[in-house]
């Protein structure tokens, strides 16, 4: 109890810090200059990894005075903020590709995944954490507490792999590898999404359900749901006004704090599935070295997340009133 | 709550570069140990042989950020679309070098002037004909860029000149007699003049681009304008996949016909498996597996220590163990099944004994080893040659570098005495001149005498094709003679199909699907 007491303190603190547009602008300047210099820091560049085992001292040297490589890094970084603030996010520099271009498609696709993902992974794992969370130490919370645990402890790639055999391989129901129709979109083939979606929902939603448990299991033996239970209200009831009201901050806030995984598993689930999305596209691009896609991924990830906790803070403010500004 | 973010952090990165080895593996096992459900069947409802009715599906590496102009071409779905929409003046396979587009590629007297003239026939698929302004602006366009540039470092683009309506002069700024095989068939891919949108490009070759994207693939069709013998597929479907084991998964599932660069593993698990099979692997489609010598450091500047190291290896158990047996062991000179490569030269095989002797007496202690697996089995090889060449008593060390990066510091290839590494097999013409002699930036055993050299600028420069054959034969016998190249085996890109597709070939890599069918 001290431990969970702490954490949400804790948690509560870093909400408040990042409360307002303000700080959250101020925080995604902060996080872009990171990501910047991160990308930089790593050996290789885009002209080293354009011209792989072709390039010679000459011919990098040249390619990279032709890309502006060989500026300051902070001067870099001023050039890319000046653009983004502007509206424009660059260009991919071995091809010229315009970053808004390469990003449009991916991130449909993407989002429709997490979106879908998110979806699945809240009414599986918020109906797992309530369930065990209100019986636990019950048969039916050792099961699904165990369940919960192996699928936060699989791999999302042996998740894929078993989905894969059983309902592309033994089942023939859905296609192994989520290939879009050639010249057509999602909308076109929505069977490429089940078996990459569900691969997120498995894991995230184990997590989810694992973190949930605790707050229903504090909470349905906090004082005032225990008085009621004991005061003979119907049980319907002591969950609808005594129990959930407690429990919907911190829940939402466990849900907003699963979408960055959502978005960062959607890479590894992407790949294995060939899923034309954001997540090959930002693998890509920081083998690739190139500083324009990799920012506007980074940075627009970093944005969402700020997003979601900024969304949790302000629902837990709504069903909390102790939490509400004075 | 820290906690899990850090963990799914760690996950993440194993995972990724778990993928990268096991990915491909275990998607595979998943496919085959359920079977092929519909693989095959796609193909045989397609199944019609000849100039209609047939699509070759095919899915290779690509990336999100492709384009369709090849000078930025980074990954091989936009060189599969390239060598099928553009034509190229000529061209290289196994059988030798031909003229594509061009009728004639004449040299003057001395090989400073070179005079190409198109085929009459030749129109681009909006209709325009193929003139001499697409042409010098084509290898103008090829000049230009990095990657091409080095090919075309002797072209005076200023002083080529267009002729005639369908002849283009090109002025060289030093003799070369081997333009033809060492630039125009490496590279030649003719676009009209003034072209800078890639989008839907146009060109005279046997297909034409119905649509791209990077995301779901090209689209081709056949040109139906087009000069040569028209293509027998209708179709190809051009799909990018980026990781092996999901081309793979793709092809048993009946979503592709022709999967390229699949693994060696992969290609494992389908062997059984109805419907499909891996294609022969052939040496004009593969990478000349290379160990390095370097010439400039000690032990490796007494040319006993080269000979001794490469008698010292066991090129067929390397084969074997390394390439899982798919593979062929190579003879220390690049080019092997190509134009040009004199097979005369006698097979190096291991002799231990002789290896000692030429080793008596020379006290070398530790040799380092620098290996990135620029190409799955580069660290295996090398750690199969410390126990190869510990046999005969010398000790080598290896140092592992990252793959990705490790071209971003060439001089750090240079300081160890051994570099694993690869070329792909070109033709000697080609490779020759590029990855050898004292002053190629590439060559990374940096062994070269004068001789080799003048060997090497005649086969560069004569004009008559006898007398740079025999330049190029003598220069092989140096090479295998004395160099530092310890070339043990070439790795065969492996590529599967479904088993009714034939009539593939090979050019510099790329599948050739103008003569593909279904049988």
């Amino acid at each position: 109890m001290v431990t969970q007491r702490t954490e949400r303190v804790g948690l509560a603190g870093s909400l408040r810090a990042v409360r307002g547009p303000a700080a959250g602008v101020a925080l995604l300047l902060a996080v872009s200059l990171v990501v910047f210099l991160a990308l930089d820091s790593l050996p290789g560049d885009a002209a080293s990894q354009s011209q792989g085992m072709q390039a010679t001292a000459a011919s990098l040297a040249r390619q990279r005075s032709a890309w502006g490589l060989d500026e300051p890094v902070l001067l870099r970084y001023w050039s890319w903020l000046c653009g983004a603030l502007t509206g424009d996010l660059g260009v991919n520099l071995a091809n010229g590709r315009p970053v808004a271009d390469l990003l449009a498609g991916p991130l449909g696709r993407t989002a429709a995944l997490a979106a879908l993902a998110l979806l699945g992974s809240v009414i599986v794992g918020v109906g797992v954490g309530l369930l065990t969370g209100l019986r636990s130490d019950t048969p039916t919370d050792r099961v699904l507490s165990v369940g919960a645990l192996l699928a936060v402890c699989t791999p999302e790639f042996v998740v894929a792999v078993a989905l894969v055999t059983v309902f592309a391989g033994l089942l023939g129901v859905l296609p192994a590898v989520s290939l879009l129709p050639v010249g057509g979109s999602l909308a076109d083939r929505p069977a490429v999404l089940v078996l990459p979606a569900v691969t997120l929902i498995v894991v995230a939603s184990g997590a989810l359900a694992r973190l949930v448990r605790p707050v229903v299991r504090a909470q349905a033996r906090s004082p005032h749901v225990e008085a009621a239970r004991l005061d003979g209200l119907p049980a319907g009831m002591v969950l609808r006004h005594h129990l959930l009201p407690g429990v919907i901050g911190p829940i939402g806030v466990l849900i907003a704090m699963v979408l960055p995984y959502l978005l960062g598993g959607a890479v590894v689930v992407e790949a294995v599935f060939g899923y034309p999305g954001l997540g090959s596209l930002l693998v890509e691009s920081v083998t690739a070295r190139e500083p324009a896609p990799v920012m506007a991924i980074g940075v627009g990830l970093v944005a969402v997340t700020l997003l979601g906790y900024g969304l949790a803070e302000a629902l837990a403010r709504t069903v909390d009133p102790r939490r509400r500004p004075v | 709550m820290p906690a899990l973010n850090r963990r799914r952090f760690l996950h993440h990165s194993a995972l990724a570069a778990g993928l990268l080895v096991a990915g491909p593996t275990l998607s595979a096992c998943g496919r085959s140990a359920a079977g092929p459900s519909t693989s095959g069947s796609a193909a045989s409802v397609r199944g019609v042989a000849g100039p209609s009715g047939a699509t070759v599906r095919v899915g290779l590496l690509g990336s999100p950020t492709d384009t369709l102009d090849m000078t930025t071409a980074a990954t091989a779905l936009p060189f599969l679309v390239g060598y099928h929409v553009f034509d190229s003046l000529a061209l290289v396979d196994g059988a030798g070098f031909r003229l594509q587009l061009a009728e004639a590629i004449t040299p003057n007297t001395d090989g400073t002037r070179w005079t190409i003239t198109t085929r009459p026939a030749a129109v681009f698929s909006d209709g325009r004909p193929v003139t001499a302004t697409d042409v010098l602006f084509s290898l103008g366009w090829l000049a230009g860029s990095p990657v091409y540039g080095p090919f075309f470092a002797d072209l005076d683009l200023a002083a080529s000149k267009v002729v005639a309506e369908r002849t283009v002069e090109l002025a060289l700024s030093r003799p070369r007699g081997d333009l033809l095989e060492a630039t125009l068939s490496q590279v030649s891919f003719v676009i009209p003049d003034g072209t800078t949108d890639f989008t839907a490009p146009v060109g005279s070759g046997p297909f034409v681009v119905e649509s791209f994207s990077p995301d779901t693939g090209a689209v081709l069709v056949r040109n139906e304008k087009y000069w040569g013998e028209p293509a027998l597929p209708d179709r190809l479907e051009i799909r990018a996949i980026s990781d092996a084991g999901a081309r793979l998964a793709a092809l048993t599932d009946g979503q592709l016909d022709l999967a390229l660069d699949i693994t060696g593993t992969g290609a494992q698990t389908l062997q059984g498996v109805p419907g499909v099979r891996v294609l022969d692997s052939e040496l004009v489609d593969s990478a000349a597996m290379i160990f390095y010598l370097n010439s400039r450091m000690a032990p490796f500047d007494d040319p006993d220590v080269r000979e001794a190291v490469k008698l010292a290896v066991d090129r067929a158990q390397l084969v074997d163990v390394v390439l899982l047996g798919r593979g062929q062991i190579g003879n220390d000179v690049l080019g092997a099944g190509l134009p040009g490569f004199d097979d005369t030269l006698t097979q190096r095989t291991q002799q231990q004994e002789r290896a000692r002797q030429l080793l008596a007496g020379k006290n070398l202690g530790e040799i380092g080893l620098l290996v990135g697996e620029l190409t799955t089995g580069l660290t295996a090889a090398s750690e199969l040659l410390v126990q190869q060449l510990a046999e005969v008593g010398l000790t080598v060390t290896i140092s592992t570098t990252d793959p990705s990066t490790m071209f971003n510091d060439i001089e750090a290839l240079t300081r160890l005495p051994i570099l694993a590494s690869y070329v792909i097999n070109r033709p000697v013409a080609v490779n020759l001149t590029t990855y050898t002699g004292s002053t190629s930036p590439y060559s990374f055993s940096g062994w070269g005498t004068p001789e080799y050299d003048r060997l090497l600028t005649t086969a560069q420069t004569a004009v008559d094709p006898a007398a740079r054959q025999e330049a190029l034969r003598q220069a092989q016998q140096l090479l295998w003679a004395e160099g530092g190249d310890l070339l043990w085996g070439y790795k065969p890109n492996l590529n599967a199909s479904v088993d009714t597709l034939t009539g593939l070939t090979f050019s510099q890599s790329v599948p050739l699907l103008t003569t593909a069918r279904y049988t």
